[in-house]
């Protein structure tokens, strides 16, 4: 059963079409992940598909709600981990989530639960300004999840984090799956694509230009058993870049 | 009834958090802190003046001799004024605590026959029965002194402030209208302060509708205009007759200058614009309420035109507030003047918000 149904998306700003008539399909628990180059418009699609953002034509429905007729219904069954660490760092973590608890109508014990679960219930106390960015992401993972949403957009989960914790989020997320949360992930780490999603869709300019599997995906488009993925997103995306850096 | 629940449990959340994390906020704290030394340096100002000396302000209906040995005293300052309004006006806009007095024709005859009637002397309403009592125990003296025979005063004329008078009363509706104006700019370093950290898009997919973000935002500057002007009252509780009335024209004002916070707030996209911009619009929005107590030197269409300037307007209801008398055609223009600025600005804001609302 699909969970995240996207017909022919359209965002335009201006003149320029950030992105382009796409279409797919995520099953309910399933990881799917999102990727392509800089200004793909990943994030526009995100924020179509979190209700930020009004598309320019085409339609989806996320968890069961159109994501412009069914907003606010739509709200309460997703949750994002935003691509910029948009914490309150004036306030602790527990007051983070505490907020965020108020906002959706949660218990107080789940917030004790959840930082738990993220490991920061030692530091809960502390301004959130103080802490490591592994600690703010965390903390930004324990706020998406804190009223236990149906879906998760997470835009660039594990950049800029030391090995450790990006593992330690990428187990997290494979947890999270397993308990039938669906996961949709964008990232510009190949490996991190290939080894958490079940399928992966490659966008460049606003188009998918490959869906399938990283299996499947390396079958058709390597050279050989050694194919990675990040050769497929190369050899899908990277003319561009090259187009770029030569006129440059 | 569960939405009013949900509407009201959202919008309280974003208020208490607006207003738990404002007391952290450097640039809120310094207008909290300014705005009380900006109280405490005029309502204090007086006593830094030095010059203690006691003021006798005199209407002399009958051209007395006494006026001139007044004048020559070295124990008090004396102001002789051409009538009574002027007395009233001499004693209610000061500062400090003065006797108003008038020396009715035949005085000094009355003196000669040794029979000097108990003279009219007038105080501001808001000096204590202590402050009176002293003033006119002093004053009681120095007449006896010049005129060689007990003089009595009658302290029952109380002056109070009218619209349109300056000193004290004035300057505290002007540091009212002043702290509200600076507390409603909290609300838009609020609202810049979500778009920068970008914590606006964690609330745009949160159960929190645009609408809500504004109106937590609107009742957290509320709370901030509330509490503030509520300091600025009870520092100079002495001059307010009509609290009621005050209170009204303070949540008021607090509507007129949240609203405009929040437009603010809608509009700018950096602390460059809000900084620049926000000096402009406080400017735009106090200069009138400086203006009208110079209303003898304005043109008449500008001095007539300036009271449909919402701070004006809110300067005029607290004042009528220190006063014993308010019209209430004039309590309610006023405070309609305030409410429609209000609600248009307000109005700009929904259109913004729904605009910038994807």
């Amino acid at each position: 059963m699909e969970t995240i149904k996207v017909s022919n998306l359209t965002r335009d700003y201006d003149d320029l079409r950030a992105v382009d008539h796409i279409s797919f399909e995520v099953e309910t628990g399933e990881v799917f992940g999102f990727l392509g180059p800089n200004g793909a418009g990943k994030t526009t699609t995100i924020k179509m598909l979190t209700g930020q953002l009004r598309p320019t034509s085409g339609a989806a429905r996320v968890a069961g709600c159109d994501v412009v007729d069914e907003r606010q219904q739509l709200k309460p069954q997703i949750g994002v981990v935003f691509e910029h660490q948009n914490i309150y760092e004036r306030l602790s973590a527990r007051d983070n989530l505490l907020f965020a608890a108020r906002l959706y109508g949660v218990q107080k014990s789940r917030v004790e639960e959840m930082l738990k679960r993220v490991g920061l219930a030692d530091r809960a106390r502390e301004k959130a300004k103080n802490y490591s960015n592994g600690m703010k992401q965390r903390l930004l993972i324990a706020r998406a999840l804190l009223h236990e949403p149906r879906v998760i957009f997470l835009d660039e989960p594990t950049r800029g984090l030391d090995p450790n914790i990006a593992r330690g989020i990428r187990a997290f997320i494979e947890e999270l799956a397993q308990q039938g949360v669906t996961v949709f992930l964008t990232t510009h780490y190949m490996e991190e694509a290939d080894h958490l999603s079940d399928r992966v869709a490659i966008v460049d300019q606003g188009r998918i230009v490959a869906l399938d599997t990283p299996a499947r995906l390396k079958v058709a488009h390597g050279d050989g058993e050694e194919t990675t993925l990040e050769d497929v997103f190369v050899k899908l995306t990277g003319r561009n870049f090259a187009q770029q850096w030569g006129d440059e | 009834m569960r939405g009013w629940k949900e509407h009201l449990r959202i919008v309280w959340a974003i208020a208490a958090k607006d207003v738990g994390e404002g007391i952290r906020n450097k640039t809120i704290l310094g207008n909290i802190v300014a705005m009380v030394f900006l109280v405490l340096f005029y309502r204090f100002a007086p006593v830094l003046e030095g010059d203690d000396l006691p003021r006798l302000i005199v209407y002399d209906q009958g051209h007395s001799r006494l006026v001139i040995e007044m004048e020559n005293s070295d124990q008090f300052k004396f102001y002789e004024l051409s009538s009574l309004d002027r007395v009233e006006l001499f004693v209610g806009e000061a500062s400090e605590v003065r006797l108003g007095l008038v020396l009715p024709d035949g005085f000094d005859q009355a003196l000669a026959d040794g029979q000097p009637p108990v003279l009219d002397g007038y105080v501001a309403h808001w000096a204590s029965r202590s402050e009176a009592a002293e003033i006119q125990a002093f004053f009681e003296g120095q007449l006896a002194e010049l005129s060689g025979q007990a003089v009595r005063i009658n302290m029952e004329n109380v002056v109070y402030h009218q619209v349109g008078w300056g000193g004290f009363s004035f300057l505290t509706a002007l540091g009212g209208v002043v702290t509200l104006v600076l507390m409603g700019t909290t609300v838009t370093h609020l609202m810049l302060e979500e778009k920068q950290a970008k914590t606006i898009d964690a609330l745009m997919v949160s159960p929190a509708s645009a609408g809500q973000i504004v109106m937590g935002k609107a009742v957290a500057g509320l709370v901030y205009c509330l509490t503030a002007s509520s300091m600025v009252f009870v520092f100079n509780a002495v001059v307010v007759v009509n609290w009621g009335l005050l209170a009204l024209a303070t949540i008021c004002g607090a509507l007129f200058t949240v609203a405009l916070g929040l437009l603010m707030g809608s509009l700018f996209e950096t602390r460059q614009q809000m900084t620049m911009w926000g000096f402009v619009l406080i400017s735009v929005l106090l200069l009138p309420v400086f203006m009208v107590i110079m209303g003898d030197i304005l043109p008449d269409v500008v001095a007539v035109n300036l009271r449909w300037f919402p701070t004006v307007a809110l300067s005029r209801v607290m004042q009528m507030s220190f006063s014993d008398s308010a019209p209430l055609g004039q309590v309610v223009t006023n405070l309609a003047t305030v409410l429609v600025g209000a609600v248009l600005i307000l109005m700009g804001v929904v259109w913004k918000t729904r605009q910038s609302d994807r």
